[in-house]
C-alpha cells in the first residue's frame, strides 16, 4: 500500500515538474518564479524553532506537532489547488538565541527561499525572528503567548497560540467568579512575576485587570530576577506580613517551584495562586513538587485532560501524536497543530507558489473547531485586528491530585473548582 | 509598611542560613585563587555535578542525599588532585587573561556536558517537611542542616589554615610563592592539596544546595558568577573573610527583598561590589592592602 502511494505521489510529481517547466519557460523573466519553479513539486515552508537553549522544550513540542500536520497532508496527496504538491518543512534550530532567531529567519527566507514561516515557539525569538520576515514580506504565524507580540502593528504575523493578556485577564475573571459562586473573601492581592518579558508583561495585564475590578486593594508586586531565585522564603513572607488573600503569578518552572515550596514552608494560605499558563502545566513543576503543586489555578489554551471531551477527528490527532512522538500534547503543541492547520488551510486557497498570495489566503483564515481534525484547541482560528486568534478562548485549570484539570468553563470542566485552597497544614 | 518582629526574624535567621550556604560555594573559590592565583570559574560547573551525582544517589534510591554527599567529597577531593595534576598543571604559567579564558572554558565544557546528559530540565528534592519554629519564625531542616554545615566546614578550614603545618604552609604558599619555594615548600604539592580542598568544599557546597534548591545545568554560571561576587567583596585571598562575605550577601538580600523587592535586592548587592571595587578593591574584610 505504502508503495503503491509512493509510486502514485511519484507520477504526480512528474506530471506537476512538467507542467511548471511549461509555465516557467513562458514567466521566465519574473524574478521569483525560477526559484520556486524549480521546486514546484514540493512547499518550502520554513520552521523556526527552539531545539536548544532555554526554550527547548516548546520548540520541540512545535515541531513534532508541525510535522505531524505535513506529514498528513502529504500522505493525503498533498495540497490539491497546488496540483498536489507536497509541503517540505525546512526547519532551523534558534537555540533559544534572539541574534541566532534573526539569521536562522534570514536564511530560511533569502537561501531556502521559503514561502512562509511556522514558529517561533518562544516570545524572545518571535519578536526579534518576525522583524525579519516582515521586512521580506513573508507570512508567519507563529505560537509565542507574549501580548505584546501582536500589538507592534506588523502586517504579516499572525498568532494561532492564546497570548498573556487573554490568560491574565480570565484569571482575574476566574477569581471574581469564585468570590460569586464559593463565597471566596478576597481583599488583598499580589502580583509576584519574573523581570523578563513574559512575567513583566503578565505583571502589567494583571495590575491593570485588578485596578478594573476596583474593590480589591493590590498589596504589593513582586518583581524577581529571573532564573536567579535560590530560594524564595524572602518573597513569601513579605507577602504573609501583607495578608494576602490572593496571589497573580508569573513564573518560569524553577523559580515557581521555589516559591511553592517556600508558601508551604512559611504556611502561607491563599484563596487562590493564580498563573497565566507559566510553571504550573510544564512537566517539572508537578514532577518535582508532587502534591505540594496541589490547587495551584493556571489559565491556558490546552492542556492534555481536554482530550477526553474532543470531537473524534481531534481526538484522533491527539491519539495520534501521543503514539507518533510518545509524549502527550502539551499547550504549544496544541497551539502548534492550529498554526500548522492555519497553514495548510491558507495553502489550499492558492494555485501559485507565491508568497502575497500565501499571506492574503492567511488573512483570510477562518476555521471551525471540528471542521479541521488538526485543530484540537477548541474553538477555531480566525484572526482580529492585530492578527491574534479571536476564537481562541482560555481555560482555567486547577492542578488536582498532581493533574491538571479543567474547572472552568462548565462545557470543557472535568472537576468542579477548589477555591479557597485548603490551609497548609489540612493538607494530606 | 511596619514589620512584626517575627517578620524580621525570619527574614533574617533565613537570609543568614542561605549566606552561609553561599559562602560554602565562595570558600573553594578562593582558596584556589588565594593559594594558585587562578580565578577558576570551572569551580561553578564541578558544583552542578556534584548536585547531578547526588541526585542520582537519591533518586534511584541508592543514598540519602547527605550519605551520597559524604561519598562525593573524598571523590572530589582525589579528583581535584587529578585536575591540578593533568587540566591545571599549565595554568599557572599562564597571563591572568589566559587563565580566566581557560577556567571558562572549562566552565563552559562541564555545563553543555551536563546538558548533553542530563538535559536541560530543572531538578528538585522533596523536602523532609520537618521544620523548626520559634517566635513566628519558621525554618526549614534542610535549610538548618545546610547553614549549620556550611557555618561547621567554614570553621573546619579556618583551624585547617591557621593551626596545622599543611594549612600554614599552604598560606605561606598564597602570601609568597617565591618566599615558600625559598625556605624549601613544595609549592606544586600545595597547589595540589589546595586544588583537591577546593573540589571537596565544591561537593560540600553541592550537596547543601541540592537540598534547599532548584538546579539545572545553567544553575553552574549563576554558582560562578556568586562565587566571584563573594569572592571579590570578602577579599581574593581569604577563604573564611568569603564565607563571612557569603553571609552578608545572603542577609542583604533577604533585608532588600523584604524592604524593597528581590530584583532591586539583586541590583543593590551588584551596585555594592560596584563600590567595593573602587572603593577597597582588596575587599571589605581583607587586611592585605592593594598592590
Amino acid at each position: 500500500m505504502q508503495k503503491d502511494q509512493d509510486s502514485i505521489g511519484q507520477n504526480d510529481r512528474q506530471n506537476i515538474r512538467r507542467a511548471v517547466l511549461k509555465g516557467g519557460a513562458v514567466a521566465a523573466g519574473a524574478a521569483f518564479v525560477p526559484q520556486f519553479a524549480k521546486a514546484a513539486t514540493e512547499i518550502p515552508i520554513g520552521v523556526v524553532v527552539g531545539l536548544t537553549g532555554a526554550a527547548a522544550d516548546y520548540g520541540r513540542d512545535a515541531l513534532r506537532a508541525f510535522q505531524l500536520v505535513a506529514d498528513r497532508v502529504n500522505r493525503s496527496g498533498g495540497i490539491k489547488s497546488l496540483g498536489g504538491a507536497t509541503i517540505k518543512l525546512l526547519v532551523a534550530d534558534h537555540q533559544s538565541d534572539l541574534r541566532v532567531a534573526s539569521s536562522e529567519t534570514e536564511r530560511l527566507i533569502t537561501r531556502e527561499n521559503v514561502l512562509g514561516i511556522l514558529g517561533w515557539a518562544a516570545s524572545g525569538p518571535a519578536r526579534v525572528g518576525s522583524e525579519v520576515s516582515e521586512r521580506y514580506q513573508v507570512a508567519s504565524i507563529d505560537t509565542s503567548v507574549d501580548y505584546k507580540l501582536t500589538e507592534r502593528g506588523l502586517k504579516y504575523f499572525y498568532r494561532a497560540a492564546i497570548n498573556t493578556r487573554q490568560t491574565c485577564e480570565r484569571g482575574v475573571e476566574f477569581v471574581q467568579e469564585m468570590e460569586k459562586t464559593q463565597g471566596a473573601a478576597v481583599r488583598r492581592v499580589a502580583i509576584v512575576h519574573e523581570d523578563l518579558a513574559y512575567g513583566t508583561g503578565a505583571g502589567d495585564l494583571f495590575k491593570a485587570a485588578i485596578e478594573r475590578v476596583g474593590r480589591w486593594q493590590l498589596v504589593d508586586r513582586v518583581a524577581y530576577t529571573a532564573a536567579k531565585l535560590t530560594e524564595a522564603s524572602g518573597i513569601v513572607n513579605k507577602l504573609k506580613a501583607q495578608n494576602v488573600d490572593v496571589v497573580f503569578q508569573a513564573s518560569y518552572p524553577a523559580d515557581g517551584i521555589l516559591i511553592q515550596r517556600a508558601m508551604k514552608q512559611l504556611r502561607l494560605n491563599l484563596v487562590a495562586n493564580v498563573h497565566p499558563a507559566g510553571a504550573p502545566p510544564n512537566l517539572q513543576y508537578v514532577g518535582n513538587l508532587k502534591d505540594d503543586a496541589n490547587y495551584v489555578i493556571t489559565t491556558l489554551g490546552w492542556t492534555p485532560s481536554m482530550a477526553e471531551k474532543l470531537p473524534a477527528g481531534a481526538k484522533a490527532t491527539v491519539d495520534e501524536y501521543t503514539k507518533r512522538h510518545n509524549v502527550a500534547v502539551q499547550d504549544q503543541a496544541g497551539y502548534s497543530l492550529s498554526a500548522a492547520a492555519a497553514m495548510v488551510a491558507a495553502l489550499s486557497q492558492i494555485s501559485s507558489l507565491d508568497r502575497a498570495a500565501l499571506w492574503q489566503a492567511i488573512d483570510k483564515i477562518d476555521v471551525t473547531f471540528g471542521q479541521d481534525p488538526n485543530v484540537i484547541i477548541p474553538f477555531g482560528i480566525k484572526w482580529d485586528e492585530k492578527h491574534d486568534n479571536s476564537k481562541a478562548q482560555p481555560v482555567v485549570t486547577q492542578i488536582l491530585g498532581q493533574q491538571l484539570a479543567v474547572v472552568s468553563p462548565k462545557e470543557l470542566a472535568s472537576h468542579a473548582p477548589v477555591v479557597p485552597a485548603p490551609a497548609w497544614d489540612k493538607r494530606g | 509598611m511596619e514589620y512584626s518582629p517575627s517578620v524580621l526574624g525570619q527574614m533574617l535567621f533565613t537570609g543568614a542560613l542561605m549566606g552561609s550556604i553561599y559562602g560554602a560555594v565562595a570558600m573553594g573559590f578562593s582558596l584556589i585563587f588565594g593559594v594558585a592565583k587562578i580565578v577558576n570559574f570551572a569551580h561553578g560547573g564541578v558544583v552542578v555535578w556534584v548536585m547531578y551525582g547526588v541526585l542520582l544517589a537519591a533518586r534511584s534510591g541508592v543514598a540519602h542525599p547527605y550519605v551520597a554527599g559524604l561519598v562525593a567529597i573524598p571523590l572530589c577531593y582525589w579528583i581535584g588532585h587529578g585536575v591540578q595534576r593533568t587540566l591545571m598543571a599549565r595554568v599557572s604559567a599562564m597571563s591572568d587573561d589566559m587563565q580566566i579564558i581557560y577556567t571558562f572554558g572549562l566552565l563552559l565544557v562541564l555545563t553543555y556536558m551536563a546538558q548533553f546528559f542530563f538535559g536541560p530540565d530543572v531538578h528538585y528534592l522533596p523536602t523532609s517537611g520537618r521544620s523548626v519554629e520559634f517566635g513566628g519564625v519558621v525554618l526549614q531542616a534542610e535549610t538548618i542542616i545546610a547553614g549549620a554545615l556550611a557555618l561547621g566546614s567554614a570553621l573546619a578550614l579556618h583551624a585547617f589554615l591557621s593551626r596545622t603545618w599543611l594549612g600554614k604552609a599552604i598560606r605561606a604558599s598564597a602570601d609568597n610563592r617565591r618566599g615558600a619555594m625559598l625556605i624549601g615548600l613544595d609549592v606544586t604539592r600545595l597547589s595540589r592539596v589546595a586544588m583537591a580542598l577546593s573540589f571537596a568544599l565544591a561537593a560540600l557546597a553541592g550537596t547543601i544546595l541540592i537540598t534547599v534548591t532548584t538546579f539545572y545545568p545553567l544553575r553552574a554560571f549563576e554558582l560562578a558568577v556568586l562565587a566571584f561576587v563573594i569572592v571579590v567583596l570578602g577579599g581574593m585571598d581569604n577563604v573564611f573573610a568569603s564565607f563571612v562575605a557569603g553571609v552578608l550577601i545572603g542577609m542583604l538580600e533577604a533585608l532588600g527583598t523584604l524592604i524593597f523587592s528581590p530584583s532591586i535586592a539583586q541590583m543593590a548587592i551588584y551596585a555594592l561590589i560596584f563600590a567595593v571595587l573602587l572603593v577597597r578593591p582588596q575587599g571589605l574584610l581583607s587586611r592585605q592592602a592593594t598592590k
